[in-house]
């Protein structure tokens, strides 16, 4: 007797058997992507992602029996992508990365190749390659393990002529200037700085900036070590103090402690700003999506126009690596050659796209913003000592870096918390993480 | 009360009449002999059967969630930074002692309650109170019943990015649309404001789940007795009296069976909050499942992060016990 | 409560000739009705309709005036969408991964319910609370742990792993349908035994029969519940076609910065299988639903 259940069950059972062999066909069940095969992570958009892939199709044409894939991993994801696949039976073949402390860690736990002997033969195709910033970046324990690709600063503000012509503001070179102005464009609904702090970073980069103009590099790079520096000290209260007096002034806008980095964008592409500070990896989005005005850059304001900071906050923020339990390192020593050699103009197509790359040459392809920032950049990696200094959470453990100089800046931003306090925290979390 | 049209209903009356079969005494004492063995075989005294029945499930559930759950204790007592498998270093109860010195850990745990709470009473109040107000039929009340479950079919992600856009303060609608009623007074940072960003988590929460919980409640008032109701006005009963004093405790399994759903959704909340908010501003939304989530991938710390993930199981654990001593009680037959 | 008269369709009174006292007093409740039941639906309406009418804009329109109607209307997201066709990729992991794991779940826990309810042995007590305890757990609890543990058997980066991983979501199906199968009169057991029916037999001929509603519901929620997971597919799979669609999403928003109408073309494409479908079938998910919970 064919009853409903029976015939219901008989339909389940045929489901199961064909999602099997589905399965079994498609060899999705098992390993996909085929164990050991080639790949390289990155963390690309836009048109930077557009220079990557270009990259990878004039590889996989010069070595068809190597073809390499490439993933983009969206900059959120990025850490738990990268801890899971880095200890998956498919990790990448290349990674880019971050460098600084990213590189202490992966390198630490075993999961980069120490190619110290093939930078010490490439590294004259690389503009600065000989600089102490490229060493911060990419060495540990002596040993290199990554190479530089794109260099930033966040040493610029950026801003809306058309903006700036209707409210006739001048151009500020003061971090007082700031305050001047929003209080120009008080009620007329534009404001004065686009910040989102949101994802905690955009406001820590604004503590990093005068950070470095009150305490100076070397001073940072104690404290960072936690020898011969405290986040408590005067000047970094000092520079607390400043964010914290923007905040209050009016200059960011409403609701700074939330949003997110997109949102901040928004704001200032969408003209409802006059100036935004972030990296120059921005060029590269205003290549991708050009808002409706000629966007400009000026020197990130000072806190003493007549003593100017000559050192600037950025570095090698694009590098790569390979990884060492690919078991294809082979295949990586060639896709990192492929990179590095000028005549492929890998390099170039990275400068198109508007990021600061540092291959030799690339900077033929940059546009005219673009080369200044590489000047600016450039010019302080030549200087003799520590002038470039990346950004700070590079430097710490997490629970200093990612939780109380992210979380503490936007806080100082909204005005939730006091300068002394947020130094304080700050200094509570390094010394408990040094334990 | 037992239904004719159900395939049984053959069963059941062949059975009756093998039964009453003639026969001599002693055929029949042997059938029923038969019978009460086959009966004891058949009323589940086979530890064989019962295996059948219970191993396939049990092969995935203890697979695939007691095994990590076993595995996520055992990391809690370990030292991880989770990116390479030979850094494992067992570090005893370090961790827990960690835990109580953790202002952040507190505040999670503190924000979990107040979730927990008020999600739940919410998401009765709402879900109920629409449910009375959709229960008979009146011009639109069948749309009105169809949109209600949307948000329940929606994906977290959409709605949480959704809800980002919307409360942006400067280049959202809330505040210009707040501002056009004239509610200007209210308008404000919303998720970066540390007093609001929590209670508009737990109204994303409610929103996204009443309605499937409104119909559990109409399924439940569908199959009160008319009988009863119609009592009650002929009493005199106002329809707020009816409510009150009938309807909701005849409803009394039906609202234990929403409390503990809306309990599970409430304590599995991690996506609408790392969307929306990543646990900021400066913690102010952060929840266990958050802080354990970047304890464990970008703080290095995975170890930390499985001892903030067992005290939220054991948080659970001890609602599930608090839950199933409550429904022993209500359902005193 | 009895199993005996589920309804299968709402008793609702009809309130359209409702005579109360005082035809005023109904009027103005009438009017507070329409108005918070509008209210709500106006909440649940507008952010729909505004992700559509959005990903028909052009992006740098909605950059300037993200709430209005201004910029040129057309289907160009859509078609970058569609011609880059990941996100056809990420609908078919998606649906690929929901039906089989939901009747996975389906299958072990009408299996695993009728166990606990029809037969009788030493320890089913314990076994049974053990499963229960699984309601209590939040997934994203084991994620780190689990990801361990399926890479032990080279299962990350699979569906295998996704699907085996939401089979052990039986707890909720377990509970539901073993309370359904207890209420289930003792008699029918009892004749299909007189009967001479198998264990198997009674199963499949009696109890699985009337188990059609409240299967539904289980099968109903977990479906809402397997569809909307993110953290699983987050960190079990790394190939990037094989995400799911909440993962791809996110993705897709984080890369895609200030392009909003594109990224709302996404969010448009990500929420109307589900909606077409709860649409299409809204009267066997709504009386699935009001079955499924009335129960013992």
């Amino acid at each position: 007797m064919v009853t409903h259940k029976s015939r219901q069950r008989k339909r389940i059972a045929s489901l199961i058997v064909a999602a099997a062999s589905v399965l079994a066909l498609t060899g999705c069940g098992l390993s996909s992507g085929g164990g050991g095969s080639l790949s390289v992570w990155h963390e690309f958009s836009g048109k930077g992602s557009d220079a990557m892939n270009q990259v990878i199709d004039g590889f996989n044409k010069k070595n068809p029996d190597e073809k390499f894939k490439g993933r983009a991993i969206a900059n959120d994801e990025v850490n738990t992508v990268i801890r899971t696949g880095l200890s998956s039976k498919n990790p990448p073949t290349v990674l880019q990365y971050e460098g600084y402390q990213q590189t202490k860690d992966y390198a630490g736990a075993g999961q980069l190749l120490d190619i110290t002997k093939w930078w010490n033969k490439h590294k004259a195709d690389f503009t600065h390659g000989e600089s102490q910033a490229v060493k911060d970046a990419c060495e540990y324990k002596g040993k290199t393990y990554c190479i530089p690709w794109n260099v930033d600063t966040s040493e610029q503000l950026f801003y809306n002529p058309d903006l700036v012509k209707k409210f006739g503001i001048t151009l500020p070179k003061s971090i007082n200037d700031l305050k001047s102005i929003a209080g120009q464009l008080k009620g007329t609904g534009v404001d004065t700085i686009s910040l989102y702090a949101g994802d905690g970073w955009p406001a820590a980069h604004w503590w990093y900036l005068l950070s470095i103009q009150r305490c100076g590099v070397d001073k940072v790079l104690a404290a960072a070590a936690q020898d011969g520096a405290k986040w408590d000290d005067e000047c970094f209260v000092q520079a607390a103090n400043d964010l914290y007096d923007l905040g209050k002034a009016g200059v960011f806008p409403s609701g700074v402690a939330g949003q997110d980095y997109n949102a901040m964008l928004q704001l200032f592409l969408s003209g409802k700003t006059v100036f935004m500070n972030t990296g120059t990896w921005f060029n590269s989005t205003l290549e991708d999506t050009p808002p409706d005005f000629d966007a400009g850059a000026i020197p990130f304001p000072q806190v003493d126009p007549a003593k100017p900071s000559e050192q600037i906050l950025g570095g090698f923020t694009n590098v790569f690596a390979i990884t060492a339990k690919s078991g294809n390192t082979e295949a990586g020593y060639k896709f990192l050659d492929y990179l590095a050699n000028p005549a492929t103009e890998s390099g170039l197509k990275f400068a198109k796209s508007g990021l600061i790359n540092v291959v030799t040459g690339a900077d033929a392809a940059m546009n005219p913003r673009v080369k200044a920032s590489f000047d600016t950049i450039s010019k302080a990696l030549e200087q003799p000592g520590n002038n470039v200094i990346a950004y700070f959470e590079n430097l710490v453990p997490p629970s200093v870096g990612e939780d109380a100089m992210y979380n503490g800046s936007a806080a100082l931003a909204a005005g939730t918390v006091m300068p002394k306090e947020f130094a304080t925290n700050l200094q509570t979390a390094a010394a408990a993480a040094k334990k | 009360m037992a239904r004719t049209d159900m395939p049984g209903a053959a069963a059941i009356s062949t059975g009756r009449q093998a039964s009453t079969r003639p026969g001599n005494k002693e055929s029949r004492r042997e059938d029923r002999r038969r019978s009460d063995r086959r009966r004891k075989r058949l009323q589940g005294h086979s530890a064989l059967g019962a295996t059948g029945f219970i191993l396939p499930g049990y092969i995935f559930y203890g697979g695939f969630l007691l095994i990590p759950l076993i595995l996520t204790l055992l990391l809690s007592f370990t030292s991880w930074d989770g990116i390479s498998y030979d850094n494992i270093q067992p570090n005893g109860v370090e961790n827990y002692i960690q835990l109580t010195r953790d202002p952040v850990f507190l505040q999670a745990l503190a924000h979990n309650g107040i979730f927990l709470v008020t999600t739940i009473v919410l998401k009765v109040i709402v879900s109920f109170g629409l449910a009375l107000a959709v229960r008979r039929a009146f011009l639109g009340s069948g749309f009105f019943r169809a949109v209600f479950v949307i948000p329940s079919i929606l994906s977290l992600i959409v709605v949480s990015l959704l809800l980002k856009f919307f409360l942006d303060p400067n280049n959202g609608l809330i505040n210009p649309a707040l501002k056009a009623v004239g509610l200007g007074g209210l308008a404000g940072p919303w998720l970066s404001d540390p007093s609001r960003a929590l209670p508009m988590l737990i109204l994303l929460d409610v929103w996204l789940g009443f309605g499937l919980f409104l119909f559990v409640f109409l399924a439940g008032m569908s199959s009160l007795p008319a009988e009863v109701s119609e009592a009650a006005k002929v009493d005199g009963a106002k329809p707020w009296q009816e409510t009150l004093f009938v309807t909701i405790p005849l409803l009394g399994p039906t609202f234990r069976l929403v409390f503990l759903l809306a309990a599970i959704e409430s304590l599995k909340v991690f996506a609408t909050v790392y969307v929306a908010t990543s646990g900021g501003p400066n913690h102010a939304t952060e929840v266990l499942a958050t802080w354990a989530f970047f304890q464990a991938f970008t703080g290095n710390k995975v170890g930390y992060g499985s001892a903030i993930m067992t005290v939220l199981l054991v948080a659970t654990l001890i609602l599930a016990f608090f839950y199933v001593r409550a429904n022993q009680k209500g359902q005193q037959r | 409560m009895t199993v005996g008269n589920p309804t299968t369709e709402l008793v609702l009174e009809d309130a359209r000739n409702e005579n109360t006292r005082g035809r005023a007093s109904a009027v103005v409740r009438r009017v507070i009705l329409y108005v918070v039941l509008g209210i709500v639906s106006l909440t649940i309406i507008l952010p729909v309709l505004w992700m559509l009418s959005t990903s028909l804009r052009d992006n740098g329109s909605v950059l300037i005036h993200p709430f209005d109607f201004s910029g040129k209307w057309g289907f160009d997201n859509y078609i970058s969408l569609f011609t880059s066709g990941e996100i056809l990729d990420w609908l078919g992991s998606s649906i690929f991964v929901n039906v089989v794991s939901v009747a996975l779940i389906g299958v072990l826990s009408v299996l695993g319910a009728y166990g606990f309810s029809a037969y009788n042995f030493r320890g089913k007590n314990v076994l049974f609370v053990i499963v229960i305890v699984g309601l209590t757990i939040p997934p994203q609890a084991l994620v780190i742990a689990g990801f361990r543990w399926i890479s032990l058997f080279d299962l990350q980066d699979t569906y295998l792993s996704l699907i085996f991983t939401y089979g052990g979501w039986t707890s909720f199906g377990i509970l539901l349908m073993r309370n359904f199968f207890d209420s289930v009169p003792k008699e029918l057991r009892e004749a299909a035994i007189m009967d001479g029916a198998s264990q198997l037999r009674i199963f499949a001929q009696v109890y699985l029969p009337l188990a059609r509603s409240p299967l539904v519901t289980v099968l109903i929620f977990t479906a809402v519940w397997v569809w909307n997971d993110f953290i699983y597919p987050l960190v079990y799979i790394q190939t990037e076609q094989m995400y799911t669609l909440p993962v791809g999403v996110l993705q897709f928003t984080g890369r895609t910065t200030v392009e909003l109408a594109t990224q709302m073309a996404v969010l448009t494409f990500a929420t109307a299988l589900p909606l077409i479908m709860y649409l299409i079938f809204r009267k066997q998910f709504m009386r699935g639903l009001l079955e499924g919970a009335v129960k013992g």
